[in-house]
């Protein structure tokens, strides 16, 4: 699902700037898929995006009071996302945890999810992407935006997003179609 | 097998790469090679699970539906806060129980304050707030700790931004006075004391820095395209031209520039000055407070002094000589061949 409306959530992040409390709820229920997006892209597993989720909306609620309305909410929050999933990489390095993203997104039991073998096969080939991969597949194949409109929130030109998307869609597709021999063997014909 | 226009190794890398428009403008094709036809299925299938398992995350609320609430504050800020009010409310008789001094006692409702996010409370209580903590500073903050003083500076901006009343003595006009009076504690300190604020919105309201405004972006997008041109990619007269674009566009915009941006742009003028190898002033000499001093690397020497007052800013510095350069420069001053100072003292004009 696309973003809301820039006008609509402007209006309802000033709103919450001031802190009106309903407003607060709403800004959070309507950007929570863009938070999570925004983080599964950055960092590829399940668990640490949704540490850097919650940590971003933390961090929302604390730099609300000094939002400027006058300009654009989604940048804004594009950044404080951007902050929190940074520092969820320092903590990995600092932790010195860098281990097969399969068993980070499979083995986590405070972030489990009811995941099929299939869907938990899928995110971890995703998770092998580059992250500049991850954020186009996200917004063009997930959400539906256009190439134009993912291009300008990157800033990036449109024909390195085709150039992503292409390369992102073949190495995940070749990952998981790997698990069958056959169609290996068709695409070593090829 | 092939179709009027494409091989199956065609079909089959278009099959990996494209999307459903692709995918259909291949469907003559695919009527009649099965074997592609075949993949094709399974390209549909494994789309269809990546796409089912990333709805299946990031289509989550991060919060569980509840009603709207008056307050959002956390159970330990509500907690620290009640606490911190009775502290305050029981200050006239605890010194008699020997068990805190007042400042003490007063200077915990200040911890207190520093814990409540700014939506939990009224503006109503947040002026409380205010005038609790101005009684503070001004009873207790002159024999406080430099750092005290800070925290309660900028608490006390804080709580009268929050309050909604542009009022003396905490504001002159639309300035906000303790934010005023914090930065000039911060200065005397050469930066490390907001460099210490953990809140990013927090420190750019007490720093008065505006490191998002397009003025600070489109000379740190300047900056960035001089790191990436290689030291023999430009004459030493080109790279002279460089170090002085980048020296005027410091000057111009350095007070709105974070911390970081600050490191990074100090970082590649010198790295620009030490390419141009001209070694004259301003981007060589002595540091200032030292005019007989050595001959430095004044950028390198300002930088040095943002990663001394924030250890580990340099880091920031992609390039790792130049990482190098400026802590080599840190350690000159560790070793007092270089006096310790603040950036802001160099390159003054």
């Amino acid at each position: 699902m696309p973003p809301p409306s820039p006008i609509a959530v402007d209006s309802l992040a000033s709103r919450a700037a001031r802190g009106e409390p309903d407003a607060i709820e709403q800004l959070i229920v309507r950007w929570s898929g863009a938070i999570r997006r925004w983080t599964l892209a950055s960092l590829g597993d399940v668990a640490r995006a949704d540490d850097a989720a919650q940590d971003a909306v933390e961090r929302l609620l604390r730099g609300l009071p000094s939002y400027d309305p006058a300009r654009p909410f989604e940048p804004w929050l594009r950044r404080i996302v951007r902050n929190a999933a940074t520092d969820q990489h320092r903590k990995r390095a600092r932790r010195r945890e860098d281990g097969p993203v399969e068993l980070l997104v499979a083995s986590d039991p405070a972030h489990a999810l009811d995941l099929a073998d299939g869907a938990r096969r899928a995110l971890a080939a995703f998770a092998h992407l580059s992250e500049r991969q991850r954020e186009v597949l996200l917004a063009v194949d997930h959400d539906g935006r256009s190439v134009a409109d993912t291009a300008a929130a990157l800033g990036v030109t449109a024909g390195t997003v085709r150039s992503l998307l292409c390369k992102g869609r073949r190495a995940v597709r070749l990952r998981l179609l790997a698990h069958d021999p056959e169609l290996a063997s068709l695409l070593e014909d090829r | 097998m092939t179709s009027p226009t494409l091989s199956c190794a065609g079909v089959r890398r278009r099959l990996l790469e494209g999307d459903a428009a692709e995918r259909r403008a291949l469907t003559p094709h695919l009527t009649q090679c099965p074997d592609c036809a075949r993949l094709a299925e399974a390209v549909d299938d494994v789309d269809l699970e990546l796409h089912g398992a990333l709805a299946s995350v990031v289509d989550r609320p991060l919060f569980p539906p509840t009603p709207p609430r008056r307050f959002s504050m956390s159970t330990p800020a509500i907690v620290l806060a009640i606490a911190a009010s009775l502290a305050l409310a029981l200050t006239p008789v605890l010194p008699d129980l020997g068990v805190r001094t007042g400042a003490e006692v007063d200077f915990a409702v200040l911890d207190g304050t520093q814990r409540i996010p700014a939506q939990a409370l009224s503006a109503a209580d947040w002026a409380d707030r205010r005038d609790q903590l101005y009684q503070l500073w001004e009873v207790a903050s002159a024999e406080a700790p430099v750092e005290r003083r800070f925290a309660l500076a900028v608490e006390l901006g804080r709580t009268a931004a929050l309050a909604s009343e542009p009022v003396p003595p905490f504001f002159e006009g639309r300035e906000n006075v303790f934010y005023r009076t914090a930065r000039a504690l911060d200065d005397a300190e050469g930066g490390r004391l907001v460099a210490a604020i953990g809140d990013p919105a927090l420190a750019a309201a007490v720093s008065g820095r505006d490191p998002a405004s397009p003025v600070a972006v489109g000379f740190m997008e300047e900056v960035d395209a001089v790191s990436g041109i290689p030291w023999n990619a430009l004459t030493e007269d080109d790279w002279a031209d460089r170090a002085e674009r980048l020296l005027e566009g410091y000057r111009t915009h350095r007070d709105q520039l974070s911390q970081k941006q600050l490191m990074v742009a100090l970082a590649q003028m010198g790295r620009s000055a030490e390419n141009a190898n001209q070694g004259v002033p301003p981007f060589y000499g002595p540091v200032p407070g030292h005019e007989g001093g050595p001959a430095v690397n004044r950028a390198w020497y300002a930088a040095a002094m943002l990663e001394m007052a924030q250890p580990e800013l340099v880091e920031k510095v992609s390039d790792l000589d130049v990482r190098a350069s400026i802590l080599q420069v840190v350690r000159m001053v560790e070793q007092g061949r270089l006096p310790a100072g603040s950036y802001r003292d160099v390159f003054v004009e």
